[in-house]
């Protein structure tokens, strides 16, 4: 059960990447990069290709790269060459799978059987010592406080800030001196960046990195995300940050036990799809029927606005 | 400081929309000079601000600030010596974020990887103190839960808050109450005549039209119809600002926002 319950906090941790990488996209810069699957696979792949050629260090800052390279062809899409922020991220989507394919030297699977990599080397390192077990969650909780930590400091600064009001208030920004499009397209390639290193050590962590490794990936990590928000309504971005990383791990938690309640494993993206519902039109419902608290039916809310359209044409007659 | 060389302006040329929205204006504003600008919906009065301020390029003409053409700098660049204010208060600051994250960010202080210094702090506290609004013991609560005329007095200390060489103000009291109007007026009017900013306001309001600055500008489908200054402002009241403009529009309705005074 132990080991169980660390596999769960490793995966969790691994995948929390990808929601600190929506936390910036989607909460602080209001973007919904649909790319995200792909930049997953691009990593998982980019990485991948680095291990086996013998890099397993190499493979991070790669993948990395790669990913950046997904978030900035995404922002070029939306800010420069006037493709809808949606679409922009579906056509990137569609076609990283090509590329994926042709980094992986046009096999769909690569197998890191036998290979360093970060996950194997610091367990190595261990060995020996009371930590060995623990290897793999302590270079997962590396990645994730080294990530969360330069995603706070940086949200501090005079860019990070100017990259939340882009995303809080674009009319403000667009009429100040700050530069919106130069913002939106650091702020994709940096959560580019991040949801492939997260498909890099996912792939480093089982050993093999396939094609499909970061489908559904989107929702999974969206459902992440509005789980952590409902434990941290409030606070700073610092709050926001654990928030994402909880809420990546308690969702590998519920899909865990959903296993253990014999949950067949297909059904983890259904499972996904469905918290992401609930997450968003839950508040929507709770919201509808705190107006309607106001005790006022819908033959109520009828009347007013049709006395309301009185007034109006009243006023314009009267003008 | 601001010279505008006829510009003109058409949006949707060529199409059954086609609307002439500024048509060869000229207008110089000398350093420190206050004008205010008046005319009926339409006239362009807004789009005259969104053409100095770069939201669009126009068709001909030029625009000069304080010695350089700026006809085809970019609007975010423009930004850098131009503050504007507009209408809505919830325009000129991000709601999400704290008092002193949106005066940090309109400060430009300790560059892109600066954070926020507890001498900043100070600063903010000593700019937002003489507001009189006691938003300098609420610095880290988020903008939106302010009211309109506090977000409007914020959005104004941070547009001048490097003294911007021209501040663009576009009816930047007209959605809020009596009250905080005039506050904020008040406060434009400090802030501006204290740092001797070059200032373009648009209001509907034609009593402050009158009262504010030293230079009124009426405008009309898209033309600068009336140009006042000096002892002929002096003598002018709302009801010869009504007669100018009716005897320019051949009597054209005169629209219930104009006569409200």
């Amino acid at each position: 059960m132990t080991s169980l319950f660390q596999t769960t906090l490793e995966l969790g941790l691994i995948s929390s990447l990808t929601v600190l990488a929506l936390y910036l996209s989607y909460s602080m810069l209001n973007i919904c990069d649909l790319s995200t699957d792909g930049a997953f696979t691009m990593g998982a792949a980019a990485g991948a290709v680095m291990v086996i050629a013998g890099h397993p260090f190499l493979a991070v800052p790669s993948a990395m790269l790669a990913g950046a390279l997904s978030g900035l062809l995404t922002a070029l899409l939306q800010t420069k060459m006037g493709m809808d922020s949606l679409l922009s991220g579906i056509v990137v989507n569609t076609g990283a799978y090509s590329i994926n394919i042709a980094i992986m030297g046009g096999s769909s699977l690569l197998n890191m059987n036998g290979r360093t990599t970060v996950f194997s080397f610091i367990t190595d390192a261990l060995a020996g010592s009371s930590l060995e077990a623990a290897g793999k969650l302590i270079t997962a909780a590396f990645f994730v406080l080294a990530v969360g930590t330069s995603l706070a400091f940086f949200l501090r600064t005079r860019l990070g800030l100017a990259l939340r009001a882009a995303g809080d208030n674009p009319d403000m920004v667009r009429s100040s001196s700050i530069n919106i499009t130069a913002i939106t397209i650091l702020g994709l390639c940096i959560s580019g960046s991040f949801t492939a290193l997260s498909g890099c050590l996912l792939a480093c962590y089982s050993k093999s990195a396939n094609i499909n490794i970061g489908t559904g990936m989107l929702t999974v990590a969206l459902a992440s995300l509005l789980i952590g928000r409902m434990f941290f309504k409030k606070g700073g971005t610092a709050l926001g940050i654990a928030g994402a990383v909880a809420g990546s791990v308690l969702f590998r938690l519920f899909y865990t036990l959903a296993l253990r309640l014999n949950m067949p494993a297909y059904m983890l993206k259904l499972a996904s799809s469905v918290i992401v519902i609930i997450a968003i039109a839950g508040p929507h419902f709770l919201e509808k029927a705190k107006k309607r608290g106001s005790r006022l039916t819908a033959a109520a809310l009828f009347k007013r606005k049709e006395s309301h359209h009185a007034e109006i044409k009243s006023y314009i007659k009267n003008f | 400081m601001l010279k505008l060389n006829h510009i003109s302006k058409t949006f949707n040329a060529g199409t059954v929309n086609e609307k002439k929205a500024l048509s060869d204006i000229s207008l110089h504003l000398k350093k420190g000079e206050f004008v205010t600008v008046i005319g009926s919906n339409g006239a362009g009065k807004s789009t005259l601000l969104n053409a100095i301020s770069g939201s669009f390029g126009i068709d001909s003409g030029s625009i000069e600030l304080d010695g350089k053409d700026i006809t085809h700098t970019k609007d975010f660049v423009r930004a850098a010596s131009i503050g504007r204010l507009f209408q809505n208060p919830m325009q000129g600051t991000a709601p999400a974020m704290s008092i002193e994250d949106n005066l940090f960010l309109a400060s430009g202080r300790s560059g892109w990887l600066g954070r926020i210094s507890e001498r900043d702090r100070k600063d903010f506290r000593e700019m937002l103190a003489v507001l009189g609004m006691g938003l300098e013991d609420r610095m880290k609560s988020p903008v939106g839960l302010l009211s309109g005329g506090q977000r409007q007095a914020l959005s104004l200390l941070m547009a001048t808050y490097h003294t911007p060489k021209l501040l663009l103000l576009d009816e930047h009291t007209a959605a809020l109450d009596p009250a905080a109007a005039e506050k904020i007026l008040e406060l434009t009017e400090k802030i501006v005549s204290e740092n001797r900013i070059t200032c373009l306001m648009i209001t509907h309001d034609m009593d402050s039209a009158l009262h504010l600055g030293s230079r009124t500008i009426m405008m009309n489908g898209g033309k600068i119809i009336h140009d006042l200054s000096g002892a002929e402002r002096e003598k002018a009241t709302t009801g010869t600002l009504i007669s100018l403009f009716k005897e320019e529009t051949c009597g054209a309705v005169v629209s219930d926002r104009m006569l409200l005074s």
